[in-house]
C-alpha cells in the first residue's frame, strides 16, 4: 500500500486513529518515528504540501485494540496526550501504535514480565521516547511504583486466571479515579472448559467487585478466538462528571 | 497358646483385682481356661522382679537392646514409673523374660534384634538409647530397650523437654512414625519433626515387628505419624506428670536431648523403615514362631515389653483410682492427648489390626484381653498416654511385659508377637491385640466384629493408612490446637472430615471400623457415627489406641476408651481428629469427643470399653490383616490411599460388610463428599454464572453490524478452522495479504447500561 494519489487518510472516530481509504482499506496510525517500522508492518506515506506525513498500518490479526476498534468498539480511551498502563505489553508492537496514538505528550507505561518478549519492546522503546518500558510481573505493581504516575487509562492484555485481579491492583495503584479500563479477556485462560460466554460475564463480575464498572463489551470475532474486550471506568466520579 | 493361656490366666489375675467386671469380660472373651491357679505368680511380682533384674541387666547388655528398643523403653519406663503395680511385675518379668520373651517379646526383640537392631541402631538407638540405655538403663532401658528401644528413645527425648510430655511425644513419635510416617513426615516437618523422627525411630521398631511393620509402613504408619505428633506430646506430658517424672526424668532429660537428636536420627530411621518391613516379613514368621526359638531377645524384648507395659499401667493406675472414672480424668487430661492418641492408634491400629486379627487373632486375643483388662480401668490413661505417645511401642512392649510378668511366658509370647508387632509396625499389632482383646472383653460379638474388620481392614487398611497420612498431618498439626481447644464439637469434625478429601478416605475405614464398634458396642452413640463419618479419620487413630492398648494394658485401655468414646463420641473423636488433621479446629472437637467419650466409655467402662475396644479392635484387626496379608497390597494400598477415592471405594465396600446400618449414613456421607471432590476444578462454574441474553453469544454472526464489515471474509474463512488450521489460516492474515474491504466506525459493542 504504497502511499500515492489514490489512498486518502481520513481520521477515526477514534482520535489517534486513522483509516486509509483505498483500494483497500486499512487502519493506521501516526507513525511517531517515521522511516522505520517497529514489526516489518506495512507504512503509508502522504505528503501534506512540504511535509511528508507516514502512516503505519495496524493489522487487527495482530493486535487486539485494533481488533477491538475495528471491531467497533465506542471508546478506547487513549486520546492524544493521555497516559496510558499497557499491561502484557509483549514485543511492543501494540504498544507502539498505541504511542502513536497517543502522541509525543502522551505516556504508554508497558509492563511486560518476559525478559525475551521484554527485551524487544526495550528495543521499540529506545526509538519512542514516549514509551516507558518496564520488565516486571504486573501482579505487583508496587514494583514499579517508582517509574509510574497516574495514568488516565490501564490497558490489559495479560491472559491470565487472575487477570481481573491483576488490573484491580495496577487501577488501585495508578488509576485516577474516573479513568478506564480496557480488557482483553482471553477465555481459554480463565477457564477452557467452561463457555467463553460464561467466562465474560464471570470477569465482568469480578470486575465490577473491584469498583470497576464495565460500560461496553465486545466480541473480537474474527480477529481473535473467543476473546472479548471490556471497556468500562473505574470509580466513576458522581459529582465530577463534568470532567 | 500355653504360654498364650498362661499369660491370659496371668492377665486375667490381674484384671480381675483392678475390675471384676473387666475380668469376666476378658475371660468371656478370651475363653480362658478355669483360671489357671496362677495365684503364686502376678504380674505385680513379675513386673517387680523384671524391674530388678532390668537394673541389674540393663546396664551394658540391656543398652545394645536398648537401642533398639529405646523408643518402647522410653514409653515402658514412664508406664513403670506412674504404675507401680507394674514395676514390681516388671522385676518378675525379667526373670521370666527369657522365656517370655521367646515367644512374645521374641518377636519384637527378634524383629529389633534382627531387622531393628542394625536399622534402629545406627540412627536412633545408637545415639539416644544408649545414652538413655546408660542413663536409665536400669530403670526403664532394660525393659525399654528391647522392645521399645526406638520407643525410649522418643519418650526419653519427649521426657527431656518435659519429662513424661517428651517421654510420651516420643513414644507416640515412633509409633505414629511407624504407622503414619508418611504423616508424620509432613506434619514432623513444621512442629513436630523431632517427633516425627523419634516415631520414625519408633517405626523401625514396628517395622522390625513382621506384621506391624508391614502394616504400619504402608497404612498406619502414615496416619499414626502424623497423629502421633500431635498427640504425643500432649499425653506424653499428661503421662509424664503422673507416673515417670523422677526416674526417668533424669534419664528423659539425657535421653531428651538424645531424643531430640534421635528426632534427626528419626528422620534416618524412616529410611530405615523400609528395612524393618523386610525385617519385618521375615519377622513375622520368626516373631510367631522365633519369639519362643530366640529367648534372649525376648528377654531384651521382654523388658521392652516390660517397660511398655510399665507405662501403660501407670496410666492404668492413675485412672484405676478413678477406675471408671479414670477414663474420665485421663480425658480431662489427656483427652487431648487420647483424640491425638487415638486418632494416632487409630491409623496405626488400622493398619497393623487387621493383620493381628487374621493371622493370630484368636490367641493373641486370649492373651490381650487381660492385659487389656489391666488397661481398661486406666485404658484411656494409658490408650491416651501410651496410644499418643508411645502407642506403638507402648502397646508391644506391654504386652511383652505382661507376659513376663505373668510367668505365662507363652502365653505372653503371642501377645507379645501381635504386641510386638503392633508397637513396632504399631498400627498392625496395636490394632491386633486390641482386637484379641477387645474380643475377649466385648466377648465374642467384639470378637466377631474385629474377624470382619480384618477382612475389611485390609481393604479399608490401605483407605485408613492413606486417609491417615493425609488427616495425620494435618491432624498432628490441627491437633495440638485440638489439644488447646477441647471445645470443639463432634458435629464440627465430621463437617471437617466430609470438608477434607483425605480426611473422607480415612473416613471410610473409621466408619468401617466404627459401624463394627457401633455394631458391636452400642449403636447409642451413632451420633457419634455421625462423628464417624467424620470419624473414619478418629477410627484410623483409635484403632492405633487400641492397638497400643492391646500392646500394654494401657492399650486395650486405651482402645477401649477410644472405642468407647469412638461409639458415642469416638466416632466423632475420632472424626474430629480426621477433621482436626484437615483442621485445626477439628482436633479440638476430638479431643472433645475423646474426653466425652473417654468418660463415656469409662462410665460405662468394661462392657463398652470392651465393645468399643472391639470394635476398635476391628479396625484396626481389619488393618492388620491387610498389612500382614497384604504387605505388597498395603504398599498399593497407599499408592491407592493417596487417591482418596480409592480408599473410599474399600472402605464403602468394607463397611457394609460390617456394618450395613452405619454404613450407609456414613456412605451417603462419604459418597456426597467424595463427587464434590471428583468434580474437576473449575475456576469458572457456567452454571452458576448469569449470561446476559445479549452477551451469550460471543460469535462474529452475531455481532450487530457484522455483515459487509471489514471482518467478514476472514470470519468467513476462519470460521471453518479450528486449532492449527485456524492458526496457520491466521498467520497468513498476519501478514498483511488479507483484503477486507471497506472499514466502517459504527459502534457494534454491547453497552452494559442497555442491558
Amino acid at each position: 500500500m504504497k502511499g500515492g494519489s489514490n489512498v486518502v487518510i481520513e481520521p477515526h472516530r477514534h482520535p489517534g486513529v486513522f483509516i486509509a481509504r483505498g483500494k483497500e482499506d486499512a487502519l493506521v496510525t501516526l507513525n511517531m518515528v517515521p522511516g522505520e517500522a517497529v514489526y516489518g508492518e506495512k507504512r503509508i506515506s502522504v505528503e501534506e504540501g512540504e511535509n511528508k506525513i507516514e502512516y503505519r498500518v495496524w493489522n487487527p490479526f495482530r493486535s487486539k485494540l485494533a481488533a477491538a476498534i475495528l471491531g467497533g468498539v465506542d471508546q478506547i480511551h487513549m486520546p492524544p496526550g493521555s497516559k496510558v498502563l499497557y499491561l502484557g505489553a509483549a514485543s511492543g508492537t501494540t504498544v507502539s501504535h498505541v504511542s502513536d496514538i497517543v502522541g509525543p505528550e502522551g505516556l504508554v507505561y508497558a509492563v511486560e514480565f518476559s525478559h525475551r518478549s521484554g527485551r524487544d519492546m526495550l528495543n521499540v522503546a529506545k526509538k519512542r521516547t514516549n514509551i516507558i518500558p518496564i520488565i516486571e510481573d504486573a501482579r505487583h505493581p508496587h514494583k514499579y511504583r517508582m517509574l509510574m504516575g497516574m495514568v488516565d487509562t490501564v490497558f490489559a492484555d495479560v491472559a491470565q486466571p487472575d487477570q481481573a485481579r491483576i488490573v484491580a491492583i495496577n487501577a488501585q495503584h495508578y488509576l485516577k479515579n474516573g479513568g478506564h479500563f480496557v480488557i482483553s479477556i482471553k477465555a481459554n485462560c480463565i477457564d477452557s472448559t467452561a463457555q467463553p460466554e460464561a467466562v465474560f460475564a464471570g470477569e465482568v463480575k469480578k470486575l465490577q467487585a473491584e469498583r470497576l464498572k464495565p460500560q461496553e463489551q465486545l466480541t473480537l470475532e474474527p480477529y481473535e478466538r473467543d476473546h472479548a474486550v471490556v471497556v468500562g471506568v473505574y470509580r466513576p466520579p458522581a459529582k465530577n462528571k463534568g470532567e | 497358646m500355653t504360654e498364650s493361656q498362661q499369660l491370659t490366666s496371668l492377665i486375667y489375675d490381674y484384671l480381675f483385682k483392678i475390675d471384676k467386671e473387666l475380668a469376666v469380660k476378658f475371660r468371656k472373651k478370651t475363653k480362658l481356661n478355669p483360671l489357671p491357679a496362677n495365684g503364686s505368680i502376678g504380674l505385680v511380682e513379675i513386673f517387680n522382679s523384671y524391674k530388678a533384674l532390668a537394673k541389674t541387666k540393663n546396664t551394658k547388655a540391656d543398652n545394645v537392646k536398648k537401642k533398639e528398643s529405646l523408643s518402647s523403653s522410653s514409653s515402658d519406663s514412664d508406664d513403670d514409673n506412674q504404675t507401680s503395680t507394674k514395676p514390681a511385675v516388671v522385676k518378675p518379668s525379667v526373670q521370666s523374660k527369657q522365656k517370655n520373651a521367646p515367644s512374645s517379646s521374641s518377636d519384637s526383640s527378634s524383629d529389633e534384634d534382627e531387622a531393628a537392631k542394625p536399622v534402629q541402631k545406627p540412627p536412633m538407638t545408637k545415639t539416644v538409647t544408649k545414652p538413655q540405655s546408660q542413663m536409665a538403663k536400669q530403670h526403664e532401658t532394660s525393659s525399654d530397650s528391647d522392645s521399645s528401644s526406638e520407643d525410649d528413645e522418643p519418650v526419653q527425648k519427649t521426657n527431656t523437654f518435659t519429662v513424661k510430655p517428651a517421654t510420651k511425644v516420643s513414644q507416640q513419635p515412633s509409633k505414629k512414625a511407624e504407622s503414619s510416617s508418611d504423616d508424620s513426615s509432613s506434619e514432623d516437618d513444621e512442629p513436630s519433626k523431632p517427633v516425627q523422627k523419634g516415631n520414625v525411630s519408633t517405626v523401625k521398631p514396628v517395622a522390625k515387628v513382621p506384621q506391624q511393620p508391614v502394616k504400619k509402613a504402608e497404612s498406619s504408619s502414615d496416619d499414626s505419624s502424623s497423629e502421633d505428633d500431635e498427640p504425643a506430646k500432649p499425653v506424653q506430658k499428661g503421662n509424664t506428670f503422673t507416673v515417670k517424672p523422677a526416674t526417668k526424668v533424669p534419664q528423659q532429660a539425657s535421653k531428651k536431648q538424645e531424643s531430640s537428636s534421635d528426632s534427626s536420627s528419626s528422620e534416618d530411621d524412616e529410611p530405615d523403615k523400609p528395612v524393618p518391613k523386610g525385617n519385618t516379613f521375615t519377622v513375622k514368621p520368626a516373631t510367631k514362631v522365633p519369639q519362643q526359638a530366640t529367648k534372649k531377645q525376648e528377654s531384651s524384648s521382654d523388658s521392652d515389653s516390660s517397660s511398655e507395659e510399665d507405662e501403660p499401667v501407670k496410666p492404668v493406675q492413675k485412672i484405676k483410682p478413678p477406675a471408671g472414672v479414670k477414663p474420665v480424668v485421663k480425658a480431662s487430661q489427656q483427652p487431648a492427648k487420647k483424640q491425638e492418641s487415638s486418632s494416632d492408634s487409630d491409623s496405626s491400629s488400622e493398619g497393623d489390626e487387621p493383620v493381628k486379627p487374621a493371622q493370630k487373632i484368636k490367641p493373641p486375643a486370649v492373651v490381650k484381653p487381660v492385659v487389656k483388662a489391666p488397661q481398661q480401668p486406666a485404658k484411656k490413661q494409658e490408650s491416651s498416654s501410651d496410644s499418643d505417645s508411645s502407642s506403638d511401642e507402648d502397646e508391644p512392649v506391654k504386652p511383652a511385659q505382661p507376659k513376663p510378668a505373668a510367668k505365662t511366658v507363652p502365653k505372653a509370647v503371642p501377645k507379645q508377637e501381635s504386641s510386638s508387632d503392633d508397637e513396632f509396625s504399631s498400627e498392625d499389632d496395636e490394632p491386633a491385640k486390641p482386637a484379641l482383646k477387645t474380643n475377649p472383653v466385648a466377648a465374642k460379638p467384639v470378637v466377631k466384629a474385629p474377624q470382619q474388620p480384618v477382612k475389611k481392614t485390609e481393604s479399608s487398611s490401605d483407605d485408613s493408612s492413606s486417609e491417615d497420612e493425609v488427616p495425620a498431618k494435618s491432624v498432628q498439626k490441627g491437633s495440638l490446637p485440638v489439644a488447646k481447644a477441647p471445645p470443639a464439637k463432634n458435629a464440627e469434625s465430621s463437617s471437617e472430615d466430609s470438608s477434607s478429601e483425605d480426611e473422607e478416605p480415612s473416613k471410610p475405614v473409621q466408619k468401617i471400623v466404627q459401624k463394627l464398634a457401633a455394631k458391636a458396642v452400642s449403636k447409642q452413640q451413632e451420633s457419634s457415627s455421625d462423628d464417624s463419618s467424620s470419624d473414619e479419620d478418629d477410627e484410623p487413630t483409635k484403632p492405633a489406641q487400641k492397638p497400643t492398648s492391646s500392646l500394654t494394658a494401657v492399650k486395650s485401655a486405651v482402645n477401649g476408651v477410644s472405642k468407647t468414646a469412638k461409639r458415642p463420641a469416638s466416632s466423632s473423636s475420632e472424626d474430629s481428629s480426621s477433621d482436626d488433621d484437615d483442621e485445626d479446629t477439628a482436633k479440638p472437637v476430638q479431643k472433645v469427643n475423646g474426653k466425652v467419650s473417654t468418660k463415656k466409655s469409662a462410665v460405662k467402662s468394661a462392657p463398652q470399653a470392651a465393645k468399643s475396644s472391639s470394635s476398635s479392635d476391628s479396625s484396626s484387626s481389619d488393618e492388620e490383616a491387610p498389612s500382614k496379608a497384604e504387605q505388597f497390597n498395603n504398599k498399593k494400598r497407599k499408592n491407592e490411599d493417596n487417591a482418596p477415592f480409592v480408599p473410599n471405594k474399600r472402605l464403602n465396600t468394607i463397611a457394609p460388610v460390617s456394618d450395613n446400618s452405619f454404613d450407609t449414613s456414613f456412605d451417603q456421607s462419604f459418597n456426597g463428599q467424595k463427587q464434590q471432590k471428583n468434580t474437576p476444578f473449575r475456576r469458572v462454574v457456567a452454571e452458576k454464572v448469569e449470561v446476559h441474553p445479549l452477551l451469550a453469544n460471543n460469535s462474529f454472526q452475531a455481532k450487530k453490524g457484522a455483515r459487509g464489515s471489514w471482518g467478514e471474509r476472514a470470519n468467513e474463512v476462519l470460521i471453518k478452522t479450528k486449532g492449527k488450521s485456524f492458526r496457520h489460516e491466521k498467520t497468513k492474515k498476519k501478514r498483511g495479504s488479507y483484503r477486507g474491504g471497506q472499514i466502517s466506525t459504527t459502534v457494534n459493542s454491547i453497552r452494559f447500561d442497555e442491558l
